[in-house]
């Protein structure tokens, strides 16, 4: 009366690593952030909020040219306008950064979209965690339950299993996880603190500089071109102003969560591989290891057990 | 049969047990207290606000700066609000709302939306919505705080010895779209990411850890709270802060705070409202 005690300390094994591992490794955590950062991204990433980002570059830029031009001609000296001078002095900087931000937003999309059509990414570690249950009970059933016991295991394990190995298809993490692989690669240079304090340096000059604009700098002679360009970015300024705060708010609300993200990425570089990029994989050799496994103990009656 | 006998057992004693549990916690659930925690007066109705003004030099009335960072309250640098005149756009004049000031003992939400397509700030209760940089923004304060989701109480004022402390925490700015504790405490974040089914857990197991355990409630709020003074004869008041802004495009900076007005003794407000 032997039992499969190879197959049953395998699934034991097995148990024990996916039910801790995704909770010792903040499994949970990372999902929910991937999740949270990729809904708070939607509004921002949809081709309205896009175009509406270019059409507001493009007035800063055009105002702005309108602003030198009016300087140039009214011999307009330094100290006037300290909000706009300081402006002035650093826009070139602040729409190559504001640019460069919005060329990576846009060039992110595709993954970006892709990644969000996963379905149920912060699920997952749940699933894993179940699977490893199931590997537990079926290692027990196993080592000390009776014949019908035993193979109703297997069976639960084994459907467990193909769950598990089924999952990045169903799901489209098999097409996903690469495209977050990427979008992350793309976001990394933008998604940091310091990158985000500059953002909001920017912006702060930027409102400084419109203040001025509509009140101060009002009083200014214009005409023409300059002046239709300095009339234009005052009266869709509140739209500006509000796409700039949302884009640097959601930025900044969101370090940590791409931190949590890029974190999962990392998991796997000792081995040279990207975690996203591995991770429908391995989900696909646990499903297979483990119903290898249960199958490889399924109980015979009279050969192994009563 | 013999099945349902053995399963009556069990049964009965999970029963008996959860009911000896609950009588016995229901009979240690402690009185609520009247009056304020450590003594005093609570302020309840309107700290009605009286408009800011600058007359020669001197700011008075109801008014707001932003600190930048690494300065400090008393000296700057502030922020500079290129639609305000006063101390060259370095204070913000604030006129009393549709209510007339702050409600104390209630909330004065926000309406739905909030904002108008511009990102003005339509909450018009406490304080006129005002212009800076080119949007309007306004105050409200609300049951859940709209920047940090977390639940806070609402606006207490309490008097004792003639100096006014306050919790301000609901004290909420709303601007291009975008919100802003300014409270005092400050409410904790309730933003982080978490697990599905993570926020009912917690909740269930803080209402088991209160209930039967005598856990202390993690605490909501951190940080001081309002300060100011009161002129029992007058009802003349005034109620200073500052409140560090967490996030958004003026992450780091620092709103302060100052109203003035007289206190009008009333009811209190529904829950909620």
């Amino acid at each position: 009366m032997r039992r499969p005690t190879v197959a049953a300390l395998g699934l034991l094994a097995l148990g024990v690593l996916l039910t801790v591992g995704p909770i010792a490794g903040g499994l949970f955590a990372k999902a929910a952030a991937g999740t949270q950062m990729i809904d708070q991204f939607a509004p921002l990433m949809t081709a309205d909020a896009l175009a509406r980002d270019g059409a507001d570059l493009e007035t800063l830029r055009n105002g702005t040219a309108g602003v030198d031009a009016i300087y140039r001609r009214q011999d307009i000296a330094a100290g006037w306008f300290p909000g706009l001078d300081t402006y002035r002095r650093q826009s070139t900087a602040i729409l190559d950064r504001a640019s460069g931000l919005l060329d990576r937003v846009r060039a992110t999309g595709p993954d970006y979209r892709r990644v969000a059509q996963i379905g149920g990414f912060d699920r997952m570690p749940f699933l894993i965690v179940a699977g490893g249950i199931v590997s537990l009970y079926g290692g027990c059933v196993l080592l000390l339950g009776d014949f019908r016991r035993a193979r109703i295991g297997v069976v639960i394990v084994v459907l467990t299993a193909m769950a598990i190995a089924a999952y990045p298809f169903v799901s489209g993490l098999e097409g996903g996880a690469p495209a977050g692989h990427r979008m992350l690669q793309s976001l990394a240079p933008v998604m940091t603190p310091g990158e985000v304090r500059q953002l909001q340096r920017d912006f702060i000059v930027i409102v400084g500089a419109d203040g001025e604009l509509e009140t101060t700098f009002r009083g200014v002679p214009r005409s023409g071109k300059a002046a239709t360009e300095v009339a234009a970015l005052v009266d869709r300024w509140p739209t500006v102003s509000s796409d700039l705060a949302t884009l640097v708010g959601a930025v900044d609300d969101n370090i940590g969560n791409f931190k949590a993200l890029h974190d999962l990425d990392v998991l796997t570089s000792p081995i040279g591989v990207s975690g996203f990029v591995a991770f429908p994989w391995f989900l696909v050799g646990t499903g297979a290891l483990s119903a290898g496994i249960a199958l490889a103990g399924w109980p015979r009656r009279g050969k192994e057990m009563s | 049969m013999s099945g349902a006998r053995r399963l009556k057992v069990p049964v009965a004693t999970v029963a008996a047990i959860i009911l000896a549990v609950t009588v016995c916690a229901s009979c240690s659930s402690k009185t609520a207290a009247s009056g304020p925690p450590g003594g005093g007066t609570e302020l309840v109705g309107l700290l009605r606000l009286t408009p800011g003004t600058m007359n020669g030099g001197q700011i008075s009335g109801t008014w707001f700066r932003m600190l930048q960072p690494g300065g400090n309250p008393k000296d700057g640098p502030y922020m500079k609000n290129a639609d305000s005149s006063a101390d060259d756009g370095m204070v913000t004049l604030l006129e009393p709302g549709t209510s007339g000031g702050l409600r104390t003992g209630g909330y004065q939400s926000q309406p739905t939306p909030a904002f108008d397509t511009g990102g003005n700030s339509l909450a018009d209760a406490i304080t006129v919505p005002t212009k800076f940089f080119g949007v309007k923004f306004s105050i409200s304060t609300n049951p859940v705080d709209p920047q940090t989701k977390t639940p806070v109480a609402p606006p207490t004022v309490v008097l004792k010895g003639g100096k006014l402390t306050a919790d301000l925490a609901s004290w909420a700015a709303s601007w291009n779209n975008q919100n802003f504790n300014q409270g005092a405490p400050k409410p904790v974040q309730s933003t982080g990411a978490k697990a599905p089914g993570q926020a009912q857990a917690e909740r269930a197991w803080d209402w088991v850890s209160h209930r039967w355990l005598d856990s202390v409630p993690k605490p909501t709020v951190t940080g001081a709270g309002a300060t100011g003074t009161y002129d029992a004869k007058t009802g003349a008041f005034v109620l200073q802060w500052t409140s560090y802004i967490v996030g958004g495009p003026f992450n780091s900076f620092t709103g302060v705070w100052h109203l003035q007005g007289v206190f009008e003794p009333s009811g209190r407000a529904p829950a909620g409202a």
